[in-house]
């Protein structure tokens, strides 16, 4: 039965990004010696410790500070992976996702001006209004053709992010952060991101999961889809919003991380095809392994200085992307 | 069964209409029906105005008195259904998940079938002969599977009123040799309507014809008839010449 293969590539999956994370929080640094080593032992210790609420000593502040840090990746890799999905089953092209519409550059942008002009209200509610704007912009502008609305989506990308560094020059902010905010960054993590980002992944998840078999019959067509009784206008519409809310809670934090949510679906689709339980699932755990190893070399790499997130996922995506183009299997 | 269409009017821009006030009262009697018409005619605008996927600007389109654009989606697909191989894209989806999509309107809310429908999935798979592909991938199937796929979806889903579009266009001649039999054996239990300008595959298979041109209705009655009285008045050339030259 092909199910247990699906199983087993899933709980395979679940089981790396575990051991990823913990390996992550353990070792700050690839170079050895330079930071302080945290067994994995501790590391859980410290999580149990932090969930029950016990007191730390300067340990364990350190082990949370890198927790919290890996969390951030991994929530983001599963967000970005959920809105990549979404986008490429709504939209029916396999070339899309939230960096690629401009989503994350349009939320990002929300974001640093909520930060910037100090506007009242929560930052992520300004990055989830101009996500949903710079989608409908790359979606307005590129209708009818596949290759279109990845141009439309690029072009607002870099319109957007000539915009964030506009504002943030503006506010003489340092070059380190503008590159933080175009190139993403979770070296800001927190714990209150931390859980907001949390309660937003098990909305969604939800949501998607109890109705993973509508997207399966809207990928084999839209007419299909209408023809046995999926409501195909209001489907696309819910999950073309959950795909932008996913996108903004990541861009909204941590500013712009490229190419994940291309290459997480793609990578879970050749092993497990296209059922949406599975496909989900499994792009989840691709999405936060790629960003916590990410993550993990870009602090490292060229320690003690940071790289952004963003120069690693650009680089493994961009020849990705340029495959996919290359292979022209989409056409 | 009645399907009645009252003064139906389209366009996809406002100040162009496709469909020109279109009346049409087909009875049980009358299918399979062809809607034949050139390339641009309307005969596709016609039959995805029919299905609901577009809205008329104007008049309405009732199955058994009920207005099908009132309707919500599930409570539609009872009553009409689609069966578009050629535009189906090839998921890497199981079989019998692409058949089951036909019972869509019986899913539980969770994402699971009821026992009953999974077990008239198999019948319909049995009297198509496909049982053995269903735990294949959709995506690994040849054409003429998917077709059959296709149909055993649009079977179990089972609407009063079935709708091809352009079914033969993309066939050769095996596969058209053999939807033949598919549009007779759907003919069966339900009402067949299909779009075709493939003059053979309409006189084998249609029993009534509703002729259009330029949006506008200008033939409907028994397609014996349709070829001799109304085929210059649509396509423009004389039937005798067309099949002095092509045969039929």
């Amino acid at each position: 039965m092909k199910n247990y293969r699906q199983i087993a590539l899933i709980g395979g999956g679940f089981v790396l990004l575990l051991f990823t994370m913990l390996l992550a929080v353990s070792y700050s640094s690839i170079k050895p010696g330079q930071a302080i080593y945290i067994s994995p032992y501790a590391a859980i210790d410290v999580f149990i410790k932090w969930l029950s609420g016990a007191s730390f000593n300067i340990t364990d502040k350190i082990a949370i500070f890198r927790l919290q840090r890996v969390f951030a990746a991994a929530i983001s890799g599963m967000l970005l992976a959920i809105g990549g999905t979404l986008y490429q089953t709504t939209l029916m092209n396999p070339l899309v996702d939230p960096y690629l519409l401009g989503v994350s550059a349009g939320a990002s942008l929300g974001a640093v001006i909520a930060y910037r002009f100090h506007l009242s209200g929560p930052v992520w509610l300004y990055a989830f209004v101009f996500a949903i704007l710079s989608f409908a912009f790359s979606y307005v502008l590129g209708r009818g053709n596949r290759l279109k609305i990845v141009l439309s989506g690029v072009v607002i990308s870099s319109l957007v992010s000539a915009g964030i560094t506009l504002v943030l020059i503006m506010w003489n902010d340092s070059l380190h952060n503008i590159l933080a905010w175009l190139m993403g960054s979770f070296a800001m993590a927190d714990g209150k991101k931390v859980l907001l980002q949390s309660i937003v992944l098990i909305f969604v998840f939800i949501v998607i999961v109890s109705t993973h078999r509508v997207l399966d019959i809207m990928l084999i067509g839209d007419e299909v889809a209408h023809g046995v009784g999926v409501n195909v206008f209001v489907y696309r519409l819910i999950y073309l919003v959950l795909a932008s809310l996913a996108a903004a809670f990541v861009a909204a934090f941590y500013g712009i991380v490229s190419f994940v949510g291309l290459m997480a679906p793609h990578l879970a689709r050749l092993m497990v095809g296209d059922k949406h339980l599975s496909k989900l699932l499994l792009s989840m755990e691709i999405g936060a392994i790629l960003l916590v190893v990410g993550d993990f070399l870009s602090r490292g790499v060229m320690y003690p200085m940071e790289i952004p997130i963003g120069v690693f996922t650009s680089v493994v995506g961009g020849v990705f992307f340029l495959y996919l183009v290359v292979r022209g299997e989409w056409l | 069964m009645s399907l009645i269409l009252k003064n139906v009017s389209f366009g996809y821009k406002k100040d162009k209409q496709v469909l020109h006030d279109i009346s049409l009262n087909l009875e049980g009697d009358m299918y399979p029906l062809a809607i034949v018409g050139p390339n641009g005619s309307g005969k596709t605008t016609l039959l995805k105005t029919i299905v609901g996927i577009y809205r008329p600007h104007t008049g309405k389109v009732l199955i058994d008195g009920k207005n099908i654009h009132r309707l919500s989606a599930k409570e539609r697909a009872s009553l009409v259904g689609v069966l578009f191989p050629d535009r189906a894209y090839a998921a890497s989806v199981p079989v019998i998940d692409v058949i089951m999509a036909g019972m869509y309107r019986y899913m539980k809310p969770i994402g699971g079938y009821p026992r009953n429908i999974i077990r008239q999935a198999y019948d319909v798979m049995n009297t198509l002969g496909i049982t053995h592909l269903k735990d294949r991938l959709f995506s690994t199937l040849s054409s003429g599977e998917r077709q059959l796929v296709l149909t055993a979806m649009v079977m179990l889903q089972s609407p009063k009123v079935i709708l091809l579009d352009e079914p033969t266009s993309f066939l050769d001649p095996y596969h058209r040799y053999m939807l033949v039999d598919i549009i007779r054996l759907l003919s069966e239990k339900h009402q067949v309507i299909f779009t075709s300008h493939d003059i053979e595959f309409v006189k084998a298979v249609s029993h009534f014809a509703v002729g259009i041109k330029d949006g506008k209705i200008i033939y409907t009655g028994k397609t014996d008839m349709f070829l001799q009285s109304a085929f210059e008045k649509v396509f423009g050339i004389p039937f005798t010449e067309y099949i002095g030259v092509f045969g039929l």
